[in-house]
């Protein structure tokens, strides 16, 4: 079992709310954990599996997908797309023996800063469940 | 160096030269993150031929060593670590394209919204985390492409949607420039609500007089059409070429109307008068008010009994139940959004009993400037609504849904102040017997003669009393209302005694404004009004670009500032239409043909309906991809990939990122 000291946290925010709401939370100074790194996709919906296992692989312990509120994707459907996809991913990854938690997908309002913060907490809080829970996140 | 050149047989197609710029930001990124560290490390990484720090990468020198850069040493593709892309990535694009590169070879790294400002207590880790964007930002960059713009042929045309003081000024201001206007109104006449007052501050100007010009000129212009007793109920397209639906609802009564009045003087039905806030009585088929553009009458078909009186009695015929619902289409270039905003319904507030029988003395400042209105039912005069006696101790109460936490509104109104000081003067000009109070939390009068036009109004005798009453409570004993508040300059709880109290409501988003933005895809703040794009530099630009926002759905104004922002929305929304053309990035969907199984999930899943099925096999429109990407994960065969978002260009970028910090120290 590897032992790390610092947790690792991928998320993929989409180009519009989700890169306006970190930014938010960056000019308003609130603060969160340096293991929180954000990858900016165009969508939430052109993250996919591939892009998921492709972080796990990579070393990430846990990932989500960040895009815009129901209702408000930039494009048409991203969010709703992105959500169906998470959720069966999710599936997966249960079948495979991990814990589902490490793989999240949340909303973020560009002109609130701490949506996008509340969010990079709770990921955290559900990873350190998931740690709790299962004792280990990989074999 | 060892493990620079192992990095360098692993990607030994990569021949490009790259040149990392970090950005010290003054002290917004130096003082947490070691940017010459970052600079440093970023030299070991592979394919960098050149790596430095500045002070300041967005000014002139930042700007002229990045171009220096890529001449002196050859560079292929630039990395500027510093701020967000939305920020400057467009400037430092710009740069590299003065010098030959494409714009699109440029990679932004933040490193300040994600890092330097929000890690600001864990030095160390902020550092490492920079280098890891830094070299994701590297790994990206190496595999760019380059991204051709092309240019698209657009409509020119714009759509008004609103027709109040902002909406009236935006659709002149276009249809000055030559371009043609559809102007959207909700109601049956354009005006919006500085049809409603009474007086202007500070001038004390008639409202209607300063008014009418413009709706005239708007309602006449030969290249604006009128929309009345419409919605918007599609909207598709994107900047340059919108599609939108308007729904009309019929008037039942045809253009033909002269207007003469026969037809409600005859109506039975009578009702309380929206327009008036319920200060004055319509009957089913009406006007909003007598000047009102277009002067066709409209029929409520809700309260219409059809006893076909009105349509017997109209010398021209022009009355026609038989009109129906109408849909029209157009094309626009762009979209002004003006529908400005609703009275805050002070209901709400249990304690001060608005609407509550027994508290009819309770009017709103909306429906004071009603009843001093020349056509109201009092004539113009002041009376108390529960016996119609001329009131003489008047309280008004400030702030009332602005600036309380408890109904949510915690921002200023701005205008209640001044239009307050306005009725408070107008109430004693005209009854100098009666007592006037206003009582304030802050007067605010900022602006030229506003304050002036306060020290006015207290040299007319007004009561200021500075505190927030808690209560109103009715004395029907003495008849009239109990106003409990604190002066608290004195800090001693008073009694008012008031016979009417005018209650300074609140502005707030208008109710049908959550159903629209969602039709047009625009951002909201918290308190319901629509985001600009920014609020400084920015305002009459919304969040989608091609659509902009004028008045008070912007945030609460008075007159002046709508009228400004009208102006300025219609130069916004003209500035992208005269050139007959506008540059699109061509960051889009392509497919490898030799890979595609002809599966068409990428039909399926494509949300704009961008991916046709042409010639037996699935085709991208350019015009229409809006390379959102949601077709990616959809293809079994990975076929379709986004220019400059391809899988392997994300792999490289994950690869980098989802290391964790401090194991290896990146």
């Amino acid at each position: 079992m590897e032992t790390k000291t610092k947790k690792n946290v991928v998320c993929f925010m989409c180009a519009e709310c989700g890169q306006g709401a970190a930014n938010t939370a960056g000019v308003a100074r609130m603060q969160y954990d340096t293991s929180i790194k954000i990858i900016r996709v165009k969508c939430a919906g052109q993250v996919g599996p591939i892009q998921i296992m492709d972080a796990y692989k990579n070393g990430a312990d846990s990932v989500a997908v960040i895009g815009c509120c129901f209702g408000a994707c930039h494009f048409f459907n991203g969010n709703l797309v992105s959500l169906r996809r998470v959720k069966l991913l999710k599936k997966f990854i249960k079948e495979m023996g991990y814990s589902e938690l490490i793989l999240n997908q949340y909303t973020a309002r560009a002109a609130e800063g701490e949506t996008a913060v509340g969010d990079f907490e709770d990921i955290l809080e559900k990873l350190k469940q998931a740690i709790e829970n299962k004792g280990v996140l990989k074999q | 160096m060892v493990e620079k050149e192992k990095d360098k047989k692993n990607n030994p197609k990569s021949n490009e030269r790259i040149g990392v710029f970090v950005c010290h930001c003054g002290h917004n990124i130096a003082d947490v993150v070691d940017v010459k560290a970052v600079a440093e490390y970023a030299k070991t990484l592979p394919n960098v031929e050149f790596s430095t720090d500045n002070m300041f990468m967005c000014s002139k020198q930042g700007i002229e060593l990045i171009k220096n850069a890529v001449k002196e040493y050859n560079l292929t593709r630039t990395v500027v670590a510093s701020c967000s892309k939305t920020q400057h990535g467009p400037t430092f694009a710009r740069a590299i394209s003065e010098v030959g590169l494409n714009k699109h070879l440029h990679q932004q790294v933040n490193i300040r919204e994600h890092d330097s400002w929000v890690h600001q207590k864990d030095h160390v880790e902020a550092t490492e985390k920079a280098k890891q964007l830094v070299k994701a930002g590297v790994n990206r960059a190496r595999t760019l492409e380059e991204v051709r713009t092309q240019k698209i042929q657009i409509t020119k045309a714009v759509l008004v949607i609103g027709g109040g003081i902002a909406g009236l000024r935006a659709a002149r201001d276009t249809a000055d420039s030559g371009i043609p206007v559809y102007l959207v109104e909700r109601e049956s006449s354009i005006g919006g609500h500085m049809t409603q007052l009474n007086k202007t501050f500070p001038t004390n100007e008639c409202p209607q007089c300063s008014i009418s010009p413009l709706t005239n000129a708007v309602a006449t212009h030969e290249n604006v059409t009128l929309f009345t007793n419409s919605i918007v109920s599609s909207v598709d397209g994107s900047i340059g070429n919108f599609t939108v639906t308007i729904t009309t609802k019929p008037r039942y009564v045809k253009s033909n109307c002269t207007s003469c009045g026969e037809c409600a003087s005859v109506c039975p039905v009578e009702l309380p008068a929206e327009w008036d806030s319920g200060m004055g009585i319509r009957k089913a088929i009406y006007k909003l008010y007598p000047q009102a553009i277009p002067s066709t009458f409209v029929v409520d078909r809700k309260n219409c009994i059809d006893c076909g009186r009105c349509v017997e009695t109209c010398p021209v015929n022009a009355i026609d139940f038989s009109l129906k619902k109408s849909k029209t289409k157009i094309k626009v270039g762009s979209i002004i959004v003006a529908t400005g905003y609703e009275e805050y319904d002070p209901s709400e507030i249990e304690a001060y009993h608005y609407k509550i029988p027994g508290y009819e003395n309770i009017i709103t400042q909306l429906q004071f400037e009603r009843m001093m209105g020349p056509t109201s039912l009092t004539g113009g005069q002041l009376l108390r609504p529960s016996d119609g006696r001329i009131p003489k101790n008047v309280v008004i109460i400030q702030c009332v849904g602005s600036r309380n936490e408890l109904v949510g509104n915690e921002y200023c109104t701005g205008v209640c102040c001044m239009f307050a000081i306005k009725n408070a003067g107008i109430i004693k000009d005209t009854y100098p017997d009666s007592n006037v109070y206003i009582c304030y939390i802050d007067i605010r009068t900022p602006g030229l003669y506003y304050e002036e036009y306060y020290k006015a109004c207290q040299k007319k005798g007004v009561l200021f009393i500075r505190g927030r009453p808690s209560e109103i409570e009715a004395d029907p004993e003495n008849d009239c209302l109990k106003v409990y508040v604190e002066d608290t300059f004195m800090a001693e709880p008073m009694e008012l005694h008031a016979d009417l109290v005018i209650l300074s409501a609140a502005m707030v988003a208008p109710k049908g404004v959550g159903l629209l933005g969602s039709r047009l895809q625009l951002l909201r703040g918290k308190e319901g009004f629509i985001k600009e794009f920014h609020i400084k530099m920015d305002p009459t630009r919304s969040s989608r670009d091609g659509i902009f926002i004028a008045g008070a759905i912007q945030g609460p104004k008075d007159i002046t500032q709508s009228v400004a922002q009208g102006s300025a929305a219609a130069v916004g929304a003209v500035s992208s239409l005269v050139k007959g053309y506008i540059e699109k990035e061509m960051i889009i969907a392509k497919i490898d043909y030799d890979l595609c199984t002809k599966c068409r999930a990428c039909i399926t899943a494509c949300s704009p309906s961008a991916i046709l099925w042409e010639n037996g096999k699935p085709v991208v429109n350019e015009v229409g991809c809006k390379g959102c990407g949601i077709c990616m994960p959809a293809c079994p065969t990975h076929a379709i990939q986004v220019i400059n978002y391809r899988e392997e260009q994300l792999r490289d970028e994950i690869e980098a990122v989802a290391h964790p910090i401090l194991e290896k120290g990146v």
